[in-house]
């Protein structure tokens, strides 16, 4: 027991240093921007392997899901329409950029500006923009979307979140 | 600064106050005593230091003990605003909310660990008739003061700098893979657990055979990496979620606040896996308890998270 | 084994009604020695018995008992110190009313937290020793002068100290109750115990078993 403590720790001790060598050869990969998409497509979006460019949260879930195509064809993921529109915000190419949303009743890719908005979905940063293809009452615009996210007027602040579901 | 108007922080910075101001005050007695003590005097000035020393330390004891409470209230306040945050779903987006939040978590976690360090000074010199370490524990105590008010500072900075306007990071953003917490050294899960458990048993085999100055290295390891293992692994079983990577929401109700009992038998693992050493330097002396402590906390916390992922594949037949 | 050197001791200092009760006390008692303290009232005695069982700590100087300089001690040593050195008779007793005999005896056990067996041992040993075995179920408050101050010296005994200190153990006892007292006083020299007694009674003048006297007057030994 007297000699063979101090080998096995001295074992494990070795063990942790070459476990640790070997990780440091690895490489980890995320996507956070695609370069190329000169024809402005939506690109399918691979969950777990790709990152909002706003909040920077994995995207696991597309039901809510945005994305942005620069005129170069760079394209920028989103989780939620509310973070493309953060993120889009000062952009040089704010105006030109085709945006496109994943509509929650049709389940396709829309053009943004074209799609209406509901304004209590409970989307992955709780702004609450969920997209819709077909308009019903109390949807609300792109135009009008953008507006309101901007000036804050989203579920994430907790009055305007009380007075949208009548709490 | 509507942060100010939420009961936890009143709570928290008044508490923090008081305590702070009684520290001060322990803190100029300490620097009068540890000038003019000479235990062997037998002057009229050296039994009143003796007399006064005993309230000074009776002072002392209780504010870090206070301390020590204040920390687990301090996450259970950032939790509870989290509510106030845009973004922040619990403590870790409030934490990250400004410059000050990291350092100001880390210097507490560090203080936590002088705090007993220092109570356990306190209590060998008492034993001892002839106060031994009482110079020792002093300058100790001076040096802890000054952390003090580093952190006194960095709480208001920290609380006056929260916006409840700007939107920040919720936990999958900071822990998640493409967050600026993914697993270090690119290690994948089975490696970092690999690295967890023997970490583990060399905490164990460490404090049989008593090697104090090994033992405070890899006692210092095992918490990094225990941390991220419950991060990046345990935690996941806890929350029943392969996406939720998160140390801070497993002290939420949600999850019978097993994160306060999880993080509080690791920081008393790790905290009695450090101390021998840091004895054995202040004052030469080594405690074969505190050894034995070691192997109890860091075996509880290690069986804890274990059993998080064994009762969910019982349950489930599956791994997440 | 009781060393007093240039002890010094003063209440309310720099206060108002600041008062020295002991100027400079130097003395040596040996193993065993019966030693008498005289002196009027607030003349110190008290004072420095206090300081002897270590429920005083002097303003300067230096006590040394049974090697220990027990000034120095912090207070949870000093409390160990005294239950298991000294043992103290009160002038005016200290026994609890309600209790009997036996109880009080066994108070200063309680902290050792001791077996209840060894604790009867302890107090059946005392109460013999004190002659008042007799009465040890009897309430304290029916018990005459001299059974109280023989309770008294019991529970100082209980602990088996070295030092019985004394502080007018026969002021509040008549003429034949203080013979009776000298006689206990008598067996515990011829047991070993060293015996320090602060006294005015004249009755020590005349008791063959003092090997000292000692004078105190405003504070000072003359």
């Amino acid at each position: 027991m007297k000699k063979f403590l101090p080998l096995l720790t001295i074992l494990l001790i070795a063990a942790i240093v070459a476990i640790v060598f070997i990780s440091l050869s690895k490489k980890e990969k995320m996507i956070t921007i695609q370069k190329g998409n000169i024809q402005k497509l939506p690109l399918k979006i691979e969950k777990g392997h790709v990152n909002d460019t706003e909040c920077k949260m994995i995207i696991t879930d597309t039901t809510y899901a945005a994305e942005a195509v620069a005129p170069n064809g760079d394209t920028w993921f989103f989780d939620d329409p509310g973070c493309m529109i953060k993120w889009l915000k000062g952009k040089p190419f704010e105006k030109e950029a085709k945006l496109w949303v994943k509509a929650v009743d049709t389940k396709k890719w829309i053009d943004a500006k074209k799609a209406w908005y509901s304004l209590t979905d409970p989307t992955p940063m709780h702004y609450g923009f969920g997209a819709r293809e077909v308009k019903k009452d109390g949807y609300i615009n792109f135009e009008e979307m953008r507006l309101k996210m901007l000036r804050g007027e989203n579920m994430s602040d907790p009055r305007i979140r009380k007075r949208l579901l009548g709490l | 600064m509507d942060i100010f108007l939420s009961n936890q922080v009143q709570i928290f910075l008044f508490s923090e106050s008081i305590i702070y101001l009684i520290s001060l005050i322990a803190f100029i007695a300490s620097i009068v005593i540890v000038k003019e003590w000479n235990f062997n005097s037998t002057s009229p000035k050296q039994y009143k230091l003796e007399k006064r020393s005993f309230l000074i330390m009776t002072i002392i004891v209780l504010t870090l003990w206070i301390k020590i409470a204040l920390l687990a209230y301090f996450v259970y306040t950032i939790d509870s605003i989290s509510v106030l945050i845009p973004g922040a779903m619990c403590a870790a987006g409030v934490i990250s909310a400004n410059q000050y939040g990291n350092p100001l978590l880390f210097l507490k976690i560090a203080l936590l660990f002088l705090t007993g360090i220092w109570l356990i000074l306190n209590s060998l010199d008492q034993k001892a008739e002839d106060y031994p370490y009482f110079k020792t524990k002093l300058w100790f105590y001076i040096a802890v003061f000054l952390l003090l008010s580093a952190e006194f500072y960095l709480d208001f900075a920290y609380f006056s700098h929260i916006s409840t306007d700007d939107t920040v990071q919720c936990c999958s953003a900071i822990f998640g893979l493409s967050g600026d917490n993914h697993i270090p050294l690119n290690l994948n899960v089975l490696t970092l657990l690999a690295i967890f458990y023997i970490l583990y048993i060399l905490t164990v085999l460490l404090s049989i055979q008593r090697y104090p100055f090994t033992l405070f290295v890899i006692s210092l390891l095992f918490l990094y990496f225990a941390y991220q293992s419950v991060v990046h692994f345990f935690g996941t079983y806890i929350y029943e979620l392969p996406s939720h990577k998160c140390p801070f929401c497993m002290l939420q109700k949600e999850y019978g606040f097993v994160g306060y009992f999880l993080w509080g038998t690791l920081f008393l693992g790790v905290f009695f896996g450090i101390s021998n050493f840091i004895l054995k330097i202040l004052i030469s002396y080594e405690d074969k308890r505190l050894y034995r402590f070691t192997i109890i906390f860091n075996t509880i916390f290690v069986i804890l998270c274990t059993l998080y992922v064994l009762i969910y594949y019982i349950r489930n037949g599956v791994w997440l | 084994m009781i060393e007093l050197k240039n002890i010094y001791k003063t209440f309310n200092q720099n206060g108002t009604h600041e008062f020295t009760a002991l100027k400079d006390i130097s003395l040596k008692i040996e193993e065993n020695e019966l030693v008498i303290i005289k002196g009027v009232s607030g003349s110190g005695k008290s004072t420095l018995l206090a300081i002897i069982a270590s429920l005083l700590k002097p303003t300067s100087g230096e006590i040394t008992v049974e090697s220990k300089k027990i000034a120095k001690l912090p207070d949870l040593h000093a409390s160990d110190f005294r239950a298991s050195v000294i043992g103290f008779i009160f002038q005016s007793f200290n026994l609890f009313e309600h209790l009997s005999v036996k109880e009080n005896v066994s108070v200063p056990l309680v902290p050792l937290k001791l077996k209840q067996k060894s604790i009867d041992e302890k107090v059946k040993k005392a109460l013999l020793l004190a002659n008042i075995s007799h009465k040890e179920n009897s309430t304290v408050k029916n018990l005459s002068g001299g059974e109280k101050q023989r309770t008294a010296i019991a529970r100082a005994l209980v602990n088996n100290p070295k030092i019985i200190l004394c502080d007018e153990p026969t002021a509040n006892l008549d003429q034949e109750n203080s013979k009776a007292f000298l006689k206990v006083v008598t067996k515990l020299k011829e047991k070993g115990f060293t015996i320090v007694i602060a006294t005015h009674d004249t009755i020590f003048d005349s008791y063959d078993q003092v090997d000292r006297i000692i004078n105190m007057q405003n504070a000072k030994i003359v």
